[in-house]
């Protein structure tokens, strides 16, 4: 493990997760259960143990918003440590073509990628059908609010447990292969980073872009309408909400990080972030946007009728919406500028 | 009434649209190497000029080299940083040292550049490594002047 503040507080949050998110499957499966009984015999008596869970699964909710960024403080702390690393992408690649455990360190930090935001994710929409439930006397969603429990908790066990691995795994004397953002970039022209470069000429770029802005715009106004009349226009924002993700990642890679840098052969989104940070408020807008919707929906999805959900989900579209506005216009005045 | 109840949504988005310009205004503008991005060092600074008269600006010769390679530049104007003098001389007549020197001094890679041969051969005798000669050299499959690229 290389140790440095960053490291240190990262593994031990990890660590924390795994312990926490491992009690919280316990209690939750057992919660579940006593809810069950106490449901079949109509007592209520399950729902003294469910206090208890609604704390830890708060204290677990800070620790996976917190634990997203201060990854990549930590990969960023790394970058010093390697000659010809110039960025977290190239910390990124450390591992690649390694034969044993250090192999598998880029996957590890794939595979975080993925479960750090669907973990965010799912303490969202814990805490919305939680919300929604307390609003809603009769409990009727309590079953639903264990389930999301569950299913957080298990996530967070599987991304503590990632991160527990790529932390302590030996990687200091691993050399950096190939790659962007690395010295070696020549040996491998075709690639600008650990994601796949789809549109590299000016033709696709426009496309690109096109197609982001006009997702977006869409998606307001999707958005507006589920705020206005709900039902199936919910459902409609949620699936331009989960095609906007890989659209906006497109937009990231190929056109922002080349364009807004202004180095046309440079597709690396860290080195945007690195230097352009505001990039960083566009992107989290556009991601609190796609959650937002998908919260908005599990909190009152259609058919289900409004009643407590409404009073949550309403301003989570309106959230969702203003999200996408500021990323859209964020996006707007920097193509503008590029 | 209901104009002034977006009023705060459309300042905060109007902020949010002024960002990127407040932050380019107050960041500057950085000179970098058009391959991997990094700030560029004027000791070490490659320069290319395209037939039609465009000048690209790298950090070393390893990402000049990728970008010819990316581009399937064939002819050009190639203009490197002498590492004594620190001066910008023609690559045709430059002395090209890959060199086992330790990397302290900020270089984006291992191949180093001199304008005289004396300081080459001074350089690898010092720290190790060779003079780039023949098909070693860098920049070698590139014409001089204005030919089809």
């Amino acid at each position: 493990m290389i140790l440095n503040p960053f490291s240190v507080v990262a593994a031990f949050a990890a660590v924390l997760r795994v312990v926490l998110g491992l009690l919280l499957l316990l209690a939750g499966i057992l919660a579940l259960r006593a809810w069950r009984r106490a449901r079949g015999r109509n007592d209520g008596s399950g729902e003294g143990r469910f206090y208890l869970l609604v704390a830890a699964s708060a204290t677990l909710t800070i620790l996976a918003v917190v634990s997203w960024p201060l990854l990549y403080l930590v990969l960023r702390s790394y970058v010093p440590l390697w000659p010809g690393v110039m960025c977290i992408e190239g910390v990124t690649r450390i591992g690649e073509g390694s034969i044993g455990a250090p192999g598998l360190l880029p996957h590890l930090l794939r595979a975080l990628a993925v479960t750090k935001p669907l973990l965010i994710f799912a303490s969202g929409a814990w805490l919305v059908l939680h919300l929604v439930n307390r609003g809603d006397r009769t409990g009727a969603r309590t079953g639903r609010v264990l389930a999301a429990l569950l299913l957080f908790a298990f996530l967070s066990v599987a991304d503590g447990a990632i991160e527990t691995a790529y932390l302590f795994l030996p990687k200091q004397e691993k050399t950096l292969a190939a790659g962007c953002c690395g010295e070696q970039a020549a040996a491998e022209p075709s690639r600008g980073g650990s994601l796949p470069v789809v549109a590299s000429d000016a033709g696709g770029r426009t496309l690109v872009s096109a197609a982001f802005l006009a997702t977006g715009a869409l998606l307001v106004l999707a958005l507006t309408a589920a705020i206005r009349r709900g039902g199936a226009w919910l459902a409609v924002s949620l699936v331009g909400a989960l095609l906007s993700l890989p659209i906006g990642l497109v937009f990231l890679v190929d056109v922002a990080a080349p364009g807004f840098l202004h180095l046309p052969y440079h597709h690396c989104v860290y080195c945007l972030a690195r230097w352009m940070p505001e990039t960083l408020v566009g992107v989290l807008l556009y991601v609190l946007g796609a959650f937002g919707a998908g919260w908005a929906f599990a909190a009152r999805r259609p058919g289900k009728g409004g009643g407590a959900g409404e009073g949550v989900s309403v301003p989570l579209l309106r959230m969702a919406r203003f999200s996408y506005l500021g990323a859209l216009l964020m996006a707007a005045v920097m193509l503008g500028n590029a | 009434m209901r104009i002034r109840r977006h009023i705060p949504t459309a300042f905060a988005l109007l902020c949010i649209a002024a960002l990127p310009l407040v932050a380019g205004r107050l960041r500057g503008h950085v000179d970098r190497c058009e391959v991997d991005g990094v700030a560029l060092d004027p000791a070490f600074r490659v320069r290319i000029e395209e037939k039609d008269g465009t000048m690209h600006a790298f950090c070393g010769i390893t990402c000049a080299e990728a970008w010819i390679r990316r581009k399937s530049l064939v002819s050009g104007s190639v203009l490197v940083t002498d590492g004594v003098s620190g001066n910008e001389v023609d690559a045709r007549s430059a002395w090209f040292v890959r060199t086992f020197g330790n990397r302290t001094d900020g270089a984006p890679d291992a191949i180093r550049v001199f304008a005289r041969h004396e300081d080459a051969d001074r350089h690898a005798r010092a720290h190790g490594g060779e003079i780039l000669v023949g098909a070693d050299r860098p920049f070698v499959g590139l014409r001089e002047g204005h030919a089809e690229n």
